[in-house]
């Protein structure tokens, strides 16, 4: 390894006299001699990845034996209301459109209004008999499977803060999304996929936009690419170009390239560059191959409500579905799939402030199939062994509809994610709200655990995958961060 | 000058122009021009002279409204075989109100028995202006042909309102066809006007029937009485109703489309795409003669537009029709909205008054316009400092002790009492930094420059000198570089002179793979070769745009637009289109935060969402997918290959050497040479320039 892929805190590691004492327990001092006269420099100290210009995708190690090899995560934009969803809250019925005393006279968009019942029935469901809404009735079907933690809190009111804080642990812009971190960390198993790769709605890409994918200061290999069903991968071809001229293209840039590294033999730069063309390459003729969804079975495409001819959002949403399973099959590493837009009245997004019911309604007929079949297709594939499926969302609501509204506000105090697949304890609810939704009061969780618990869950210790920036080890999780160990299995 | 007060001034003059508009006259049938062909036919009269009035012209699509043109005007005798008497042929004078003249356009070209464009005259007044013919005889007509360009070929500066009028003398002119005009388009302007004749009414509702996008939005519905009240304002108890209602508190209600406030954020919105209906009732009858809207009275919003649109009032249980949109100009997407004002269709003193109005206002808009070109300042004030408190773990929600304003000891040891004032703090802190005597302000400046020429600086964490960064390479020649620096004034363009004249800057970066060095310090950090790197986002993009031609090396002003819009939170579409002013140096690009530039942000150019004092240098396959295959790449490479065939000619040995020098600066070994001929034979010039903009050579300096 060169000298330069070494960052300069590790290599202020190896100066420091202390280094043996602060090492003594990872490494072992043996190592030392080798480690500095050595190719691997610092590759076992375990605080730092290192990337190998030519492979920035190659699959690294994680920190300690994973129970997750990929990632897909269910991006909800625009705030789900725990309260139609997966916290049951009967109390609320009985205090329907009655004041709730004490309670705020303003909240994060104008004056609240009287407390609201949950806008859909719940009943029990599964093994475990928990309540959960008829909104979603594909996805109650998966109660069991499912890991709840129902008392998470957020650090913002506000849809674009709270999808960076969710997506990069931070509340400002300009920090690496998750996915980004991950694949910083694991590189892929997929060489003729990228490592990251994230799928819009098919309705707009959600109100934070790019952000929520970005890599901030992490190298722009980890940026998560986008595509759906709707959108392929941008510049995948060259639009108005013959294959033929694209082949005789290739080739020559390819010879020209080689004289170039002949030229100057020793430059690890010129040969990564050469490396990505043919990554490229292989991307040009895997990624059509897995966005045709003419091989899909018809039984498949139906399962998902691909075939919802009535529904061009939910069956555009479904074939993002399936386009994040045929990613997880081919080992991509990370998969982020957003169900909503960016802000909207609700109309795009789940942000239910003037008409709830009606708007979730639509919402959750493009959801709840598709999604539910997602899972259920990677459970049957087998693929749910080793793979974490993440439903998240930046925050809840009020327990209170806003005054003059059918609809509730911005509630960073206590919601609901869950996490199912590999890893996760099936069938449990962690954590709790007030009775009337309203706080998280038990078990609190800010959105930091969450991050954490899903590093954990891939082998990676949230402490030490970090990256230096402007004179800061930078993490996901900032200085915070705790395992949430109730819902491993 | 201050421009606030101009601002008002122009705000008055709109609001006396407002006044002066044509009443409206609902249930036009629109007749539209033809550029081809137009036939007026009238009763025979006896004429001398004929003259046709041009009130108002339709809009180019770039140039909005212009002088309108005709290129012939055939006036017919009333005979059994009717003769074109209008041709200069037959003896007949023409005049015109004015006439821009030019080899295309002439006045004489009217009736020289010609057509198309070339043979066409132009007025010389936007929109409008009139000619005149005098026949050699008086002679019964009963019709006239004339047309914008007979051959098709244009259909600009089409005359779209008009009277004709003849008889035997200039004091006895008959009027023998009229084509009002229309109004301008609804919504032309911020403030659309509907002038009715006045009635006596309690109730008055405004119908959309279609909007340019989406649920329609009116900022503010106001009705004037013939007194000029706005009696439609909710203060003086007016009730307004609407047919629904898009709810986005403090942004969109149904109480602000009467409250008396502008903007977007005061405005009411319907709950259905392209309709709704705001129906006022006034607490007595009143005897109205104007109704003014808005969609966005301060004119940032032009989405959510009605453009069709009725207004109707109650008299006596009878709903009327009073105003509506079928006597303004069509809206046509795409298309200029318009003057918000014309002079068409208004009494001759209400349009001299309009003249003498509109003349103030471009004298007021001059004034403005040479007022913001003037020297601005960022001026702030001083107050007294807040209160600084120690942030437990970084946290503004845990804040602990109270902190003195002082410099970290290690660094210094000033230290100030409480009470100091902010000008003071600002004083102290500003000599600290730039004391002889501290020498990290040098050596971080020197540091950055040196990082600037070679990639990476002598420290390679430009941005932390102390304990967590890294060791200089070459302590040594930091500090006297830090030291020249204080010495010649702190002058950057010293610096920068004393590095690329230095050996070191000028050494070969030529590698052996058997050197010692490469051995030893294969990425060269101390410095035995030049050290390699690839080309930075933007210097990628210049250098393209140089090689080919295209860059246009405009300096200063507003940046250029990456992205369809700036403001916003999501849903920017990257521009893809080569424009002037797009093909500036990325330098003058205007950053949006959080979204990452489509072709260039995956060569690790920040978003700009924190501070990036060292870029990383990544590779990835997204960067080899959109340096092959952008638009970007395609038409630069288009533009350079066209490049290369002007300056080069037709031969294609000699097209490839030029290629070959401008993109890499040498000519092309023999045996590439040989490569490229074929490829350049079969599949064109454009190729080998994508491949030469994707080749290592081109992206890696030196």
């Amino acid at each position: 390894m060169t000298p330069e892929s070494i960052s300069h805190t590790g290599r202020h590691l190896l100066d420091r006299r202390n280094f043996l004492t602060e090492n003594a327990t990872s490494l072992g001092s043996i190592a030392l001699a080798s480690l500095l006269g050595g190719d691997r420099l610092l590759a076992s100290t375990d605080t730092q990845t290192i990337i190998d210009p030519a492979r920035p995708y190659a699959s690294r190690p994680s920190h300690f034996p994973a129970k997750a090899k990929n990632v897909v995560v269910i991006f909800c934009a625009g705030a789900v209301s725990q309260l139609e969803t997966w916290d049951y809250k009967p109390e609320l019925i009985k205090w329907d459109d009655k004041p709730l005393p004490g309670g705020p006279s303003v909240t994060f968009q104008g004056p609240a209004g009287n407390l609201a019942r949950p806008q859909y029935d719940f009943r029990q469901r599964g093994q475990s008999g928990k309540w959960v809404s008829d909104m979603i009735p594909h996805l109650a079907e998966l109660t069991d499977e499912i890991a709840f933690v129902h008392s998470l809190t957020s650090k913002s009111n506000t849809h674009g803060p709270a999808e960076n804080f969710l997506s990069t642990g931070f509340v400002l812009d300009g920090f690496p999304s998750l996915g980004s971190w991950v694949t910083y960390a694991l590189g892929s198993e997929s060489q003729n996929l990228p490592a990251y790769v994230a799928i819009p709605d098919p309705r707009g890409v959600p109100q934070n936009g790019s952000n929520n994918w970005g890599p901030g200061f992490l190298p722009a290999a980890f940026q998560g690419t986008t595509m759906s069903s709707k959108a392929p991968v941008r510049h995948l071809q060259a639009t108005g170009v013959s294959k033929d001229a694209d082949r005789v293209a290739n080739s020559l840039l390819r010879e020209m390239n080689a004289r170039h590294l002949e030229a100057n033999p020793g430059d690890s730069k010129l040969a990564a560059r050469i490396a990505s063309y043919e990554l490229a390459a292989r991307m040009q003729l895997s990624v059509p191959e897995i966005a045709d969804f003419s091989t899909e079975p018809e039984h498949v495409m139906k399962m998902y409500g691909a075939d919802d001819t009535k529904n061009p959002d939910k069956a555009a949403f479904a074939k993002n579905c399936i386009l994040a399973r045929r990613l997880i099959e081919k080992g991509v590493r990370f998969v982020q799939l957003f169900n909503g837009a960016y802000a909207s009245g609700g109309k795009l997004n789940w942000d239910g402030h003037n008409a709830l019911k009606e708007q979730y309604d639509v919402h959750a007929e493009i959801l709840d199939q598709p999604a539910a079949a997602l899972i259920r297709d990677l459970k049957q594939r087998g693929l749910l062994e080793s793979t974490l499926v993440v439903w998240c969302t930046e925050f809840g609501r009020m327990p209170f509809f806003q005054q003059g509204a059918k609809g509730r506000d911005h509630n960073p105090d206590g919601f609901t994610c869950w996490m199912t697949g590999a890893g996760v304890k099936p069938g449990v609810s962690h954590g709790a709200t007030d009775e009337l939704g309203q706080k998280a009061i038990e078990d609190v969780h800010p959105l930091y655990h969450f991050n954490a618990t899903i590093l954990h869950l891939l082998g990676l210790d949230y402490h030490k995958l970090s990256f230096e920036h402007n004179g800061i080890q930078r993490r996901l999780t900032n200085v915070e961060g705790k395992i949430i160990r109730e819902i491993l299995a | 000058m201050a421009i606030a007060p101009l601002k008002q001034q122009v705000q008055s003059t709109n609001e006396q122009l407002a006044k002066l508009v044509p009443f409206a006259q609902p249930g036009t049938v629109r007749r539209i021009t033809n550029a081809k062909e137009n036939t007026e036919s009238f009763d025979a009269i006896e004429a001398k002279l004929v003259r046709f009035t041009v009130h108002d012209s339709n809009l180019h699509p770039t140039l909005g409204l212009i002088e309108p043109c005709i290129d012939e005007f055939e006036i017919w005798t009333d005979e059994p075989e009717p003769r074109n008497i209008a041709l200069a042929s037959s003896g007949t004078k023409v005049t015109a109100s004015g006439s821009n003249e030019s080899d295309l356009h002439k006045l004489v070209h009217i009736n020289d028995g010609q057509t198309g464009n070339a043979r066409s005259w132009m007025a010389s007044t936007k929109g409008r202006g009139w000619v005149q013919f005098e026949l050699p005889n008086t002679t019964k007509i009963s019709k006239v042909v004339w047309s914008r360009d007979r051959t098709g070929q244009f259909s600009d500066r089409l005359p779209t309102s008009f009277t004709l009028e003849a008889g035997p003398a200039s004091d006895s002119l008959t009027k023998v066809a009229e084509l009002a005009p229309l109004r301008p388009t609804a919504g032309a302007g911020p403030l659309s006007t509907d002038r009715i004749q006045p009635v006596r009414a309690s109730r008055l509702r405004f119908k959309i029937l279609n909007t340019n996008s989406l649920e329609p939005c009116i900022d503010e519905l106001e009705v004037l009485n013939t007194a000029g009240t706005n009696v439609a304002l909710a203060s003086l108890g007016c009730k307004a109703t609407t047919s629904g209602d898009t709810v986005v508190p403090d942004r969109h209600q149904p109480n602000f489309i009467n409250d008396g406030q502008y903007g977007n954020e005061r405005s009411w919105m319907s709950n259905e795409p392209g309709k709704g209906w705001v129906e006022l009732e006034f607490p007595e009858p009143q005897e109205i003669d104007r109704v003014l809207w808005s969609r966005d009275r301060t004119g940032k919003f032009l989405d959510r537009l009605p453009i069709e649109y009725a207004i109707e009032v109650n008299v006596e249980d009878q709903w009327l029709l009073v105003a509506d949109s079928t006597d303004r100009q069509p809206h046509i997407a795409g298309l200029p909205r318009g003057p918000e004002f014309t002079l068409a269709g208004l009494s001759p003193a209400d349009a001299s008054q309009a003249t003498a109005l509109l003349k103030q206002k471009a004298e007021l808009e001059k004034q403005i316009q040479s007022a913001e070109l003037g020297q601005q300042v960022f001026a702030g004030k001083f107050r007294a400092p807040d209160q600084i408190r120690l942030l437990n773990r970084g946290d503004p929600e845990q804040p602990k002790e109270e902190v003195l304003p002082s410099i970290i000891s290690a660094l210094g040891a000033v230290q100030l009492s409480k009470e100091t004032p902010e000008q003071e703090r600002r004083r102290i802190l500003a000599d600290w930094i730039a004391s002889p005597q501290n020498p990290l302000t040098a050596r971080v400046m020197v540091n950055r420059i040196w990082q600037g020429h070679f990639g990476i600086g002598l420290v390679d964490t430009p941005s932390d000198f102390g304990n967590n960064g890294m060791t200089p390479t070459h302590p040594e020649l930091l500090d006297w570089l830090a030291t020249e620096f204080i010495r010649s004034g702190w002058s950057i363009k010293q610096m920068h002179r004393r590095i690329v004249l230095s050996a070191t800057y000028r050494q070969s970066s030529r590698s052996d793979a058997s050197s010692a060095g490469s051995t030893a310090d294969a990425e060269a950090r101390l410095l035995w070769r030049f050290p390699s790197r690839r080309l930075e986002a933007e210097s990628l993009r210049d250098s393209m745009l140089a090689v080919s031609g295209l860059l246009n090396t405009k300096m200063y002003g507003r940046g250029f637009d990456m992205f369809d819009k700036r403001g916003g939170l999501s849903g920017f579409a990257p521009i893809e289109k080569l424009t002037a002013e797009n093909q500036r140096r990325m330098i003058y690009a205007h950053k949006i935060r959080r979204e990452t530039e489509a072709v260039f942000g995956a060569f690790d150019c920040p978003d700009a969402g924190q501070s990036t004092a060292l870029r990383r240098h990544s590779t990835t396959p997204i960067q080899a997918l959109n340096l092959l295959n952008s638009r970007f790449t395609l038409d630069v490479s288009k533009a350079f290959a066209e490049r290369v065939v002007r300056e080069a000619g037709g031969k294609i040995d000699e097209q490839i050497q030029h290629a070959y020098q401008l993109a890499l600066n040498r000519d092309p070994t023999l045996d590439e040479l040989k490569k490229s001929e074929p490829v350049v034979r079969e599949h064109g010039l454009d190729l080998l320039c994508r491949v030469l903009f994707n080749c290592n050579e081109f992206l890696f300096v030196p």
